[in-house]
C-alpha cells in the first residue's frame, strides 16, 4: 500500500485519526502563538511546543514519507507505541548507538535534573522571597544571592534568576529537536546504527568467546 | 477523611508492588565483564521450577533375546525389532508418560490391541517416529541428551504447551479494523502488544527472522533491506517466546548491543537456531499431516492441529528436564526404525 490511502480496516482508520490529531495539534499550536501575541507576551511556549511537534511529525509523517510506507509510522496506543519504540531500535541496529538519540537523552535527563534543581532552589530560598523570581531577575535580592552562592559552593557554577529559565528552555527544546533528527536519519540514511558506530570507531571492542560463534546459515548446515 | 486517604495510599502502594518480584535476585555473569552478559534468577522461582522438571526413573532394561515383537504381535509398524520384553517395557513407559490414568485403553482397543481404530494409536505411532527423527537427525539441538515422549507429555495426553493458529477476532474482517495479529495481551507474546502468533510465520512457514542490515548505511535498489519495523515486531515476539520458554534473558544467546552479531553471541544461539528449524520441520512433516486423524475437538479454532514450539519441550527450563539424560534408557528411540 505504501503511501496510498489504505482500506479502513488496514490502516485507513489510523490515517484518519492521525490526520485529525495532527490538525488539532496544529490548531492548538496556533492558539498558543496567537494568545501569547495578543497578551503581549513572547512566543517561547509556542516555539517549545513546536519542537515537540517536530518530533511528532518526524515519527508519523516525514519519516514514513521518506521510507515510502505509512507502516513505518508509530501506532497509536500506550503499549503498541512502546513496542514500536523497541522494535525500531531492534530493526535499525540499536538506537543507543545513534548519536542524536544519545544527545536527546542528555537533554531529556538534563531537563529533569534542571527542573528538580531549580524547583528545589526556589523552595529553599522561599523564606527570603525567592519565589518572586521575575522581580528577582531585575532586582536581585538576598534570595538570588544566597541561591547563587549555594550553587557556586556546591558545583562551582551558578545560573542567574533569568538564565536558569533559558537553560531549562533550551534543554527541553533540544530534546525533541535532536531526537527528531536521529529518527529522521534512521532507515533513510543509516540502516544499522551499531555498524555505523563501528565504522566511526566509537564501539569498544571486547574479547570474543572461545571458540568464536559462527552463523550456522553460512556454513550450509543441514540439520 | 484522613483514614480514607491513608487506606487509599496503602492500597495504591500494594497495587504498585503487586507486579514486582520479591527478591532475592541472583545474577550469573556469562560473558566479558562490563558487557551485561548475564543471567538473572530468583532462587525461589527456580526451586519451584526444578520440582516440575524431574525425569521419572526408567524401568530396568529388558532382555534383548527372544522372539521379536513384530513376529509375535500383529500390526507392529514401528519398534517391531525389539524383543517382546523390550517392546512391553516400552509400552509400559509410554503409558506412564502419556496416559497414566487412562492406561492402555487410551490408545488401544483392549479387545484387540492390534486394531488401529483409535486415532490416538495412529498418532502415537507417528509420534514415536517423530521422537526417533529428533534423536537421530537433530543432534545439533538435542545433543546426546535426546528426547522421549515424556520430554513434552509429562504425564499428559496432550502436552500442556502446544499452539494452534489463533481464531480471528470478532470483527477482524470488518470496517472496525484488523489488528494485524497484534495488541492482544497473550502469553505467547509475553503479555506485550507484540504479534500474538509468531509461530505460524516462523515455526510453520519459513519467513525471514533476521531483520537487521549488515551494512551501516541504507542500501538502494537490490541492496536495500526492505524489512520493516513491523517485521521486527514479529521477530521480537518470537524471541520473547524463546526467552519465556527457556526461562532465560536475551543475553543467554545474544549480546544485546548487537543482537544480529554471531561472533558476539554465545554458542547457545547456534543450538537455538537448529531448534527453530527442528520445530518447523516437526510441525510440517509430522504434526500437520496428522490433521485429519484428529477429532474436531482436538483441533484449534481454525481447524489446525496442535503444534510444537519451544515451550512444548522446554517448559520454562533452559534444557528440558534440566538436561536429564532420560533418552539413553530407551535406545529404541535413538534412530528411525527401518521399515
Amino acid at each position: 500500500m505504501a503511501l496510498g490511502i489504505p482500506p479502513l480496516a488496514e490502516g485507513g482508520w489510523w490515517l484518519i485519526v492521525g490526520f485529525l490529531l495532527t490538525i488539532s495539534i496544529m490548531l492548538w499550536w496556533a492558539r498558543t502563538y496567537r494568545r501569547a501575541r495578543q497578551l503581549g507576551l513572547g512566543t517561547h511556549v509556542a516555539w517549545a511546543f513546536a519542537a515537540a511537534i517536530w518530533l511528532y511529525l518526524v515519527c508519523g509523517f516525514f519519516r514514513p514519507i521518506m521510507m515510502g510506507s505509512w507502516s513505518e509510522a508509530v501506532p497509536f496506543g500506550i503499549f503498541p507505541h512502546l513496542d514500536w519504540v523497541s522494535a525500531i531500535s531492534l530493526r535499525y541496529g540499536n538506537l543507543f548507538y545513534n548519536p542524536f538519540h544519545a544527545l536527546s537523552i542528555v537533554f531529556l535527563y538534563g531537563s529533569a535534573l534542571l527542573f528538580a534543581m531549580h524547583g528545589a532552589t526556589i523552595l529553599a530560598v522561599g523564606r527570603y522571597g525567592g519565589e518572586r523570581e521575575i522581580e528577582q531577575i531585575v532586582d536581585r535580592g538576598t534570595a538570588s544571592e544566597r541561591a547563587a552562592l549555594f550553587w557556586r559552593w556546591t558545583m562551582g557554577f551558578n545560573a542567574t534568576m533569568e538564565s536558569i529559565h533559558r537553560w531549562a528552555w533550551w534543554f527541553a527544546v533540544l530534546c525533541p529537536l535532536v531526537g527528531g533528527i536521529g529518527i529522521l536519519l534512521t532507515g533513510t540514511v543509516v540502516d544499522n546504527w551499531y555498524l555505523w558506530s563501528v565504522k566511526h570507531h566509537v564501539v569498544p571492542a571486547y574479547p570474543l568467546g572461545s571458540p568464536v560463534v559462527v552463523d550456522p546459515a553460512i556454513l550450509g548446515v543441514k540439520p | 477523611m484522613k483514614i480514607i486517604l491513608k487506606t487509599a495510599l496503602c492500597l495504591m502502594a500494594a497495587a504498585m508492588l503487586a507486579g514486582c518480584e520479591r527478591p532475592p535476585i541472583e545474577t550469573v555473569q556469562t560473558g566479558y565483564r562490563g558487557t551485561g552478559m548475564e543471567q538473572i534468577y530468583n532462587p525461589r522461582t527456580l526451586a519451584k521450577e526444578a520440582s516440575l522438571n524431574v525425569a521419572p526413573a526408567a524401568a530396568d532394561p529388558a532382555d534383548a533375546e527372544g522372539p521379536k515383537a513384530k513376529d509375535i504381535y500383529k500390526n507392529v509398524q514401528v519398534l517391531g525389532d525389539l524383543s517382546v520384553g523390550q517392546f512391553n517395557r516400552h509400552m509400559a513407559a509410554i503409558t506412564q508418560w502419556v496416559a497414566p490414568e487412562a492406561g492402555c485403553a487410551y490408545c488401544h482397543n483392549v479387545q484387540n490391541f492390534a486394531d488401529d481404530e483409535k486415532y490416538t494409536k495412529v498418532v502415537a505411532r507417528r509420534m514415536i517416529e517423530m521422537t526417533q527423527k529428533v534423536n537421530q537427525d537433530y543432534k545439533a539441538h538435542v545433543a546426546d541428551t535426546g528426547v522421549t515422549c515424556y520430554t513434552c507429555h509429562r504425564g499428559n495426553n496432550i502436552p500442556t504447551e502446544v499452539w494452534t493458529a489463533p481464531k480471528d477476532r470478532k470483527y477482524a474482517n470488518s470496517l472496525l479494523g484488523d489488528l494485524a495479529g497484534q495488541n492482544m495481551a497473550t502469553k505467547a507474546a509475553g503479555l506485550s502488544s507484540l504479534p500474538s502468533d509468531p509461530f505460524s510465520p516462523y515455526l510453520m512457514n519459513a519467513l525471514p527472522i533476521r531483520v537487521n542490515s549488515d551494512t551501516a548505511m541504507t542500501g538502494a535498489g537490490a541492496h536495500a533491506n526492505r524489512a520493516s519495523t513491523k517485521q521486527a515486531e514479529f521477530t521480537y515476539s518470537l524471541m520473547v517466546h524463546m526467552s519465556e520458554s527457556l526461562g532465560v534473558n536475551c543475553t543467554y544467546c545474544h549480546n544485546s548491543r548487537n543482537f544480529a552479531s554471531w561472533e558476539e553471541s554465545r554458542p547457545q544461539r547456534v543450538t537455538a537456531w537448529h531448534g527453530i528449524r527442528m520445530a518447523r520441520d516437526l510441525n510440517n512433516e509430522y504434526m500437520t499431516p496428522l490433521t485429519d486423524k484428529f477429532p474436531a475437538n482436538r483441533l484449534g479454532p481454525k481447524g489446525d492441529v496442535a503444534k510444537v514450539n519451544c515451550s512444548t519441550c522446554h517448559q520454562g527450563a533452559y534444557k528440558p528436564l534440566y538436561g536429564a539424560k532420560m533418552a539413553k534408557d530407551f535406545p529404541e528411540l535413538q534412530a528411525i526404525a527401518k521399515p
